[in-house]
């Protein structure tokens, strides 16, 4: 008897269907839309509508296969080349050159509007504290400079009688020493790595880098794009 | 045993337990949203690297848009998709990762030739070798699409095959143009001597966050957790479950046959 109380009047058991259907469908597209929003909408950013012809494309790049082997790790173009400023400002203006080349770009304008003048190792790793950058440094330790080429970061050096540079790395030879110097900002220097190293001890062995993504080196084609593309 | 099966009873008890489950599901997947996309990004200041990164051979995600991608609809829509998807996203934690605005200084110094149009999504090996590029009409028509894609171009990559799977069709490059020319880190004339001229940056102060080395070599992004929808992919090949105008048809279906199943004459 009891069991029979429980069995609800047909019309009862339609609401209860209907309300349970809807939600079952609230339930669903709770799902499918939050989906929606994990894969295109965040933080008011709308879904990707549909477009036309997807799929990827290459024919707007160079075909540049052996250029980035002969380009300097730190390949700093020119626009970007600090010029050295206020009649000593050496310190500033390499590390505003190592800032853009790690993507910095808002800091380095900030570090050139504020930064002027003489500076030294202790002077310009208080400024990088102070500006929350985060960075490394070496004493003397050659082996800094190589990882600085490797990872093609670059670095601020202290290098030539009272002055910094940038070091832009080794060549892929692994020979010689690449320098970009801000009193000659229209050419890279080119110095024979171990006289490069000793004259760096000399100079104090000081090396210093935000340690930030540098940029990407210039994109090239291998050759089966190459063939592809050809054919077109 | 036929009063065992009664069905207003035994309906009853399959509704609540529908409900249950269905208040589960929401439960679940809306905390699983919700604690996948609230990771804040804590800043540190003056973070010394006492431990130099090993990354020579990171990759590099670089993604080109207008200034104002704010407001393009384009550009904030591939920029979502990075943050959004998961291959995408994990493809961002493993390599280098590079914003570009057609404004500046590294984008007009270096880049105008070879990305001529925004937005444009590239990825490039250690060495700078293109494993995928596309461009505004060909970046994928979805967050999941553009994920499927990097994944695919990762393991041509990988693997060494020709791109004859789909994901480098020869047929979606017909209409590109190719520019001709070497790539030049030079100047370009743009701006001359001293700083060049930039749109002040509207980006807010400046806050680093904390060190996560990318991937020192071929990035990692297979393991795709699979969506519900997913399913139903070997039922209906020909329909793309990860476009949402598919997926909502699938719903539509479910609820509908739901709704057939429960209405129906008994």
């Amino acid at each position: 008897m009891q069991r029979f109380e429980l069995k609800p009047r047909p019309n009862q058991a339609n609401r209860t269907t209907l309300l349970i259907l809807a939600l079952v469908a609230v339930a669903l597209l709770s799902l499918h839309y939050q989906q929606a929003n994990r894969d295109g909408c965040d933080g008011g950013v709308c879904p990707a509508p549909i477009r036309s012809q997807p799929g990827p494309d290459v024919r707007t790049l160079e075909r540049r296969l052996q250029d980035n082997a002969d380009s300097p790790p730190m390949d700093l173009p020119r626009s970007l080349r600090e010029q050295n400023w206020g009649g000593g400002s050496c310190v500033h203006a390499s590390t505003v050159m190592c800032l853009r080349w790690q993507g910095l770009e808002d800091v380095a304008a900030m570090w050139r509007r504020t930064y002027s003048g003489g500076e030294s190792l202790s002077g310009l790793l208080a400024k990088l504290e102070r500006n929350g950058l985060r960075y490394a440094y070496t004493g003397r330790d050659p082996a800094f400079l190589e990882w600085a080429s490797r990872t093609r970061r670059g670095a601020v050096i202290f290098y030539f009688p009272n002055h910094s540079i940038c070091f832009a790395g080794y060549s892929a030879d692994g020979r010689t020493a690449i320098l970009l110097d801000n009193n000659r900002i229209g050419q890279f220097l080119s110095v024979p790595k171990d006289e490069f190293v000793r004259s760096w001890q000399g100079y104090g062995g000081v090396a210093v880098t935000p340690v930030y993504s540098p940029e990407p080196p210039a994109p090239y084609l291998d050759q089966l794009w190459e063939s592809l593309i050809s054919r077109l | 045993m036929g009063s065992r099966f009664a069905i207003p009873i035994e309906n009853g008890q399959r509704l609540r337990l529908l409900v249950v489950l269905a208040f589960v599901l929401s439960l679940w997947t809306f905390l699983r949203y919700e604690t996948e996309t609230s990771h804040q990004i804590v800043a540190s200041v003056g973070e010394r690297v006492v431990h130099l990164p090993e990354d020579a051979k990171a990759w590099h995600l670089s993604v080109f848009t207008g200034d104002d991608y704010k407001t393009t609809l384009d550009d904030r829509e591939l920029l979502a998709a990075i943050e959004t998807d998961e291959i995408c996203r994990s493809l961002k934690a493993q390599t280098h990762y590079h914003h570009y605005t057609r404004g500046s200084l590294m984008y007009r110094s270096k880049w105008t030739a070879a990305i001529p149009e925004t937005p444009t999504i590239l990825l490039q090996d250690g060495t700078g070798k293109v494993v995928y590029k596309a461009s505004r009409q060909a970046v994928p028509t979805s967050p999941r699409a553009l994920g499927d894609q990097l994944a695919a171009a990762i393991d041509a990559y990988r693997t060494g095959r020709p791109f004859a799977d789909g994901a480098f069709n020869s047929d979606k490059l017909i209409g590109d143009k190719i520019i001709g020319g070497k790539i030049s880190t030079e100047l370009k004339g743009q701006c001359g001597p001293g700083p060049c001229p930039r749109p002040q940056p509207n980006l807010g102060p400046f806050q680093p966050g904390p060190y996560q080395p990318p991937t020192n070599g071929i990035p990692n992004v297979t393991g795709r957790q699979p969506r519900l929808i997913d399913g139903f992919r070997g039922l209906w090949p020909s329909l793309d479950l990860g476009d949402s105008r598919s997926s909502t048809l699938v719903v539509a279906l479910v609820i509908g046959g739901l709704v057939l199943f429960f209405t129906r004459t008994r």
